[in-house]
């Protein structure tokens, strides 16, 4: 777990992880569903996700003009993964436990999700398409993504 | 105590799955749809109200869709959604709580190891539900990136026939209830890692794991060295997923990380009663909107 502490400055809220893993969290009213939160907001898929290949992208700092990162698929976990180089500040740093925010560039229908744990375990949060949002259960503690069309 | 479904949770402890008897945690009795229940979940979206939400959603962009003259088949994305909302139940569970705690059902673990059980039994839609292949046009009529002024005489929204279709479920513009559901099932689930009862259970199921030949500390490092997204389990990976459960059950571990969750939530609902009558009040109107939208019962 990362003792990196970022503020969320696009809502204005703050998520602070203290040594024990216990994090508290102001956040906007959002739809939510007990073990699956509802993240996004309609303003629209993050440009550089949507003119990318990618459908779900995660970004270092919950300012989506930071680093990010992208999928089309399903990722059991993102232990590998990196936000892409030359892409903003975090750029080259792991992905897994480190995300702020994510996009989800799906059309009509489905869903992105980002899970608490590997194999798509614990707390997720989810976006419709054309959405992007600040991760809730999931701030620095993304550890696999799933994609449904 | 009023017979209430938020009474009934307060003192009961629903799980299901686990055939162990718990010594000193409340009892168990069956779940109705097979996946762990929390307090929370009485004031919270079911993963089969979330798939209606979606269909709705995906209806609603193809009326806006026909307005500007594109052919939108309704029955195909109402077949193909209801299809992959049945995937999603199977995957994550009634209440979206059946992985919370990792794998834990012994007939999952054994077909299907760490794989999704949707992974393995279906396949996703192809293009976008109702409208098979989707023009550069009609792409950007839907999300508003790029769209011409008028499409068939027509002016674009802002945020294309998605932000319409968002904004007719949600006309308030909030996309769901207050934060309160969302912050008790966030709270009691990060606590539970550093709960001295949890993570005691966690160093004896580890202890199992370890007597099986595996190395992993808790359970959420169990099977995160497996490839789960394709359609081969490994005999490898069925055998640490059984392993996995059959230690779960052995050292009582879920009883003791989900009756954790359990008070931590009915004591923070019973604290706040007010706003959480509140959420439930707004996912009751959210559900009738999408009922109509949904043109059931």
């Amino acid at each position: 777990m990362t003792s990196k502490r970022r503020l969320g400055g696009l809502l204005g809220g703050a998520a602070v992880a203290t040594a024990a893993g216990v994090a508290t969290a102001l956040m906007p009213a959002v739809a939510a569903n007990a073990a699956g939160h509802h993240v996004g907001t309609i303003a629209g898929v993050e440009s550089r996700c949507n003119s990318s290949v990618y459908t779900l992208c995660l970004y270092y700092n919950s300012s989506t003009t930071t680093a990010y990162w992208g999928t089309s698929s399903n990722v059991s976990n993102l232990v590998n993964d990196t936000f892409f180089s030359g892409t903003g500040a975090g750029s080259g740093q792991a992905v897994k436990n480190n995300a702020a925010a994510a996009s989800c560039d799906l059309l009509s229908s489905g869903k992105c999700y980002i899970f608490f744990n590997s194999n798509y375990g614990g707390n997720y949060d989810y976006l419709n398409g054309q959405e992007t949002g600040q991760l809730y259960y999931t701030y620095n503690e993304d550890a696999s993504v799933k994609v449904v069309y | 105590m009023k017979l209430t479904l938020a009474g009934l949770l307060a003192s009961v402890a629903l799980l299901a799955g686990c055939t162990s008897a718990p010594a000193a945690a409340p009892i168990a009795a069956p779940a109705p749809h097979d996946d762990f229940v929390l307090p929370a979940d009485a004031y919270a979206f079911t993963v089969p109200e979330t798939g209606e939400i979606d269909l709705a959603r995906a209806l609603l962009v193809g009326q806006c869709m026909t307005r500007f003259g594109y052919a939108f088949d309704a029955a195909a994305a109402r077949a193909a959604l209801t299809r992959a909302g049945s995937g999603t139940v199977a995957d994550l569970g009634y209440y979206g709580n059946k992985r919370r705690y990792g794998v834990t059902d012994r007939s999952i673990a054994a077909r299907y190891g760490y794989h999704l059980v949707s992974q393995m039994t279906s396949a996703a839609p192809a293009g976008a539900p109702g409208f098979g292949q989707l023009t550069a046009t009609m792409r950007a009529v839907l999300t508003g990136k790029s769209a011409p002024g008028r499409v068939n005489g027509r002016p674009v929204p802002a945020g294309g026939c998605a932000r319409t279709a968002a904004d007719a479920l949600s006309p308030d513009g909030v996309l769901g209830e207050a934060d309160v559901v969302a912050e008790v099932g966030g709270q009691s689930y990060r606590d539970s890692f550093a709960d001295p009862a949890v993570v005691a259970a966690f160093g004896r199921w580890s202890s199992c794991m370890h007597d099986k030949g595996y190395a992993y500390q808790t359970p959420r490092d169990a099977g995160a060295e497996f490839d789960v997204n394709n359609s081969a389990v490994p005999a490898a990976e069925i055998a640490a997923a059984e392993a996995d459960v059959a230690c779960k059950q052995q050292t009582n571990l879920v009883a003791v990380w989900h009756g954790f969750e359990v008070s931590f939530q009915n004591a923070r609902i019973k604290d706040d009663a007010a706003a959480f009558a509140t959420a439930k009040k707004n996912h009751d109107a959210r559900m009738s909107r999408v009922a109509g939208v949904l043109g059931g019962p």
